[in-house]
């Protein structure tokens, strides 16, 4: 911007004009102070006046210890109440809005603005931000998200899965036949408890670590605020509140803090709409169940189904929220939302790192503590023996154990749900204690039915060897399925 | 100008980001962006990504919303500050709604 013209302005001489009945109330507060030596020496008189109308409190409180600043407040309060009443609003905001107006007229007065030209961050705004094309390109971000999460991480989730149930199952075993434990409870106990269960679920360390790293290079790149501004505008359009989206999108991390963030939200009946609504986003911890049924029911089509079940939750939420908003919530206001778009970054490797780290981080430290206390409880329930043919402790076939027998009870009950087996039903209860904790149970309930293949002896250095080469080729095979997200397959062979 | 700037958002038919507003009101984001801590200091805009009153030291991390960095997600403060799950989210602001 350019100065020009700068013997227009000068500054000594100019005030702020407020408007005649502003300004007439001014001086007659200025010719109070007047009558008052004590104030008149401490506060130039229209600058005091000024403050005195905008109910400083600061300033009003000085004044009750000078000499004759109570009975100048009274008359100032009598001022006050006659503008509040003649213009309909506060005081206070009317001098901001001039002082707002005069800065603006006076800076279009002496500045000149080049040309605007729109920044490169404009530009992508205009497409991702579009009315009509910001939810479809949303959605083609969201799916690219999943095909990485679900179809690229498949090979490293293999190569972990092979680690865990090869070399460290294997490990533990001799480890416990070493001290005298082999064939014992405590071997079941560890094997079949602690690393079928925990291991299940570390096994989606891969897919999350995608997800994760996904997540923060649209967050690191900015993408992820226009997400929320394209997406806050889909739920007024359809009658929602806009701003319940923040939580929502809050929700796809976690749903406990997406619940907190409902908190924000100044009116109880849009809290417990939002409230209502944020579960059927799907968080973190659904994706490895979801990865899992995805890919032993639809191997090929993984990525589209983990996909498909993120925006059935969102589509079940918008039906759901319209459906309350026509019934239990008919006179919610709607409000408005203003929102700062951080300009379009390259991403930063080590925040993107960082970022995903924590978030990984955090998923292994739950499976180690929560989740390794519920496969110990599961394994108890599964290693009990119920009725004649139900064996020994911990040596009973998991159909006859006390698992079976309390998730049988339960089973009918969830059947019109399509969880009749008690398999199933063993583990959506279990889902309650965390949702990681359903791949755990299954892992346990198959993985001891299962006749163990005793595998051909190795000795620790061929199994660190088998586990590097298996990394190595995960990360090519991983590679090599980049290209699968836009349908194009270059692995060859089994494709 | 101050009350164009409310009027812009309640009258918005639909979400409306900073720079667009700036542009629609011929003001200087800057500007704009002192108009809009105005309001929010008087009560009429709500901050969403200010801090919770109810969250003490652990909510009171940053400006810019939520950033994650112990990984507790359980029932205590308000959870988004502390929560590594977390997705980060942009400034925003609500119109206070009228009592």
């Amino acid at each position: 911007m350019n100065l020009l013209n700068e013997t227009a302005v000068a500054p000594a001489a100019k005030v702020v004009d407020y408007g005649r009945k502003l300004e007439a109330a001014i001086q007659a507060i200025q010719a109070d102070i007047a009558a008052y030596p004590a104030i008149q020496q401490q506060y130039p008189a229209r600058w005091l006046a000024i403050k005195l109308l905008e109910q400083d409190h600061d300033l009003q409180t000085r004044l009750l210890a000078i000499e004759g600043g109570p009975a100048l407040l009274t008359k100032t309060q009598l001022a006050y109440a006659r503008l509040a009443a003649d213009y309909g609003e506060e005081i206070d905001v009317l001098i901001a809005d001039r002082r707002y107006t005069y800065i603006h007229e006076l800076v279009g007065r002496v500045m000149q603005k080049p040309p605007e030209t729109l920044s490169l961050t404009d530009k992508i705004d205009r497409l991702v931000t579009h009315r009509l094309l910001g939810v479809p390109i949303f959605m083609a971000v969201m799916w690219v998200v999943f095909k990485l999460t679900a179809v690229v991480s498949a090979p490293l989730l293999d190569w972990v899965d092979g680690v865990v149930s090869g070399p460290i199952t294997h490990w533990a075993a001799a480890l416990l036949a070493w001290v005298g434990l082999g064939g014992s409870w405590v071997e079941a106990l560890a094997l079949d408890g602690v690393i079928a269960g925990v291991g299940g679920v570390l096994v989606f360390v891969p897919v999350l670590m995608f997800l994760y790293v996904s997540l923060a290079v649209l967050e690191d790149t900015g993408y992820m605020a226009r997400a929320a501004f394209v997406m806050d505008g889909l739920m007024n359009r359809i009658g929602l509140q806009g701003k319940s989206f923040l939580p929502m999108m809050v929700g796809f991390g976690c749903t406990v803090p997406a619940i907190y963030a409902t908190r924000t939200l100044e009116n109880e009946k849009d809290r417990i709409l939002t409230g209502l609504l944020v579960p059927f986003m799907s968080c973190g911890a659904r994706l490895p169940v979801y990865v899992l049924f995805a890919t032993v029911f639809f191997s090929a089509y993984a990525g589209a189904v983990v996909f498909s079940m993120y925006v059935l939750g969102i589509i079940t939420a918008v039906l759901l929220g319209l459906v309350l908003r026509k019934t239990l919530f008919k006179d919610k206001e709607q409000t408005a939302l203003l929102m700062e778009l951080p300009p379009y970054r390259r991403p930063n490797w080590r925040t993107i790192w960082s970022h995903t780290w924590e978030r990984t981080r955090s998923f292994i430290q739950n499976a180690w503590s929560l989740i390794l206390i519920t496969s110990v409880i599961l394994w108890l329930l599964m290693a009990i023996p119920v009725g004649a043919e139900g064996g020994s402790f911990a040596d009973t076939d998991v159909d006859h154990s006390l698992f079976s027998s309390v998730a049988g009870a339960i089973s009918p009950a969830l059947e019109p749900l399509g969880f009749g087996t008690w398999e199933a039903g063993g583990a959506l209860i279990s889902g309650f204690v965390a949702k990681e904790v359903v791949v755990s149970t299954f892992a346990q309930v198959y993985g001891m039915g299962e006749t163990a293949v005793t595998p051909a002896p190795t000795t620790f250095l061929q199994d660190i060897g088998q586990i590097g080469r298996g990394f190595g080729t995960a990360v090519l095979d991983t590679i090599k399925a980049i290209p699968l997200i836009v349908g194009i397959d270059v692995r060859g062979g089994a494709g | 100008m101050l009350k164009e700037v409310l009027h812009a958002i309640e009258a918005a038919n639909g979400p409306v980001h900073v720079a667009e507003l700036s542009r629609q009101l011929g003001i200087e984001r800057t500007a704009l962006e002192g108009m809009i801590a105005y309001w929010v200091q008087h009560g009429r805009l709500q901050d969403n990504s200010a801090p919770q009153e109810s969250c003490g030291p652990a909510g009171s991390t940053g400006s810019t919303g939520p950033t994650g960095s112990t990984g507790h997600c359980g029932p205590t403060c308000t959870g988004t500050s502390t929560c590594a799950f977390v997705v980060k989210m942009p400034r925003s602001y609500t119109l206070a709604q009228k009592k």
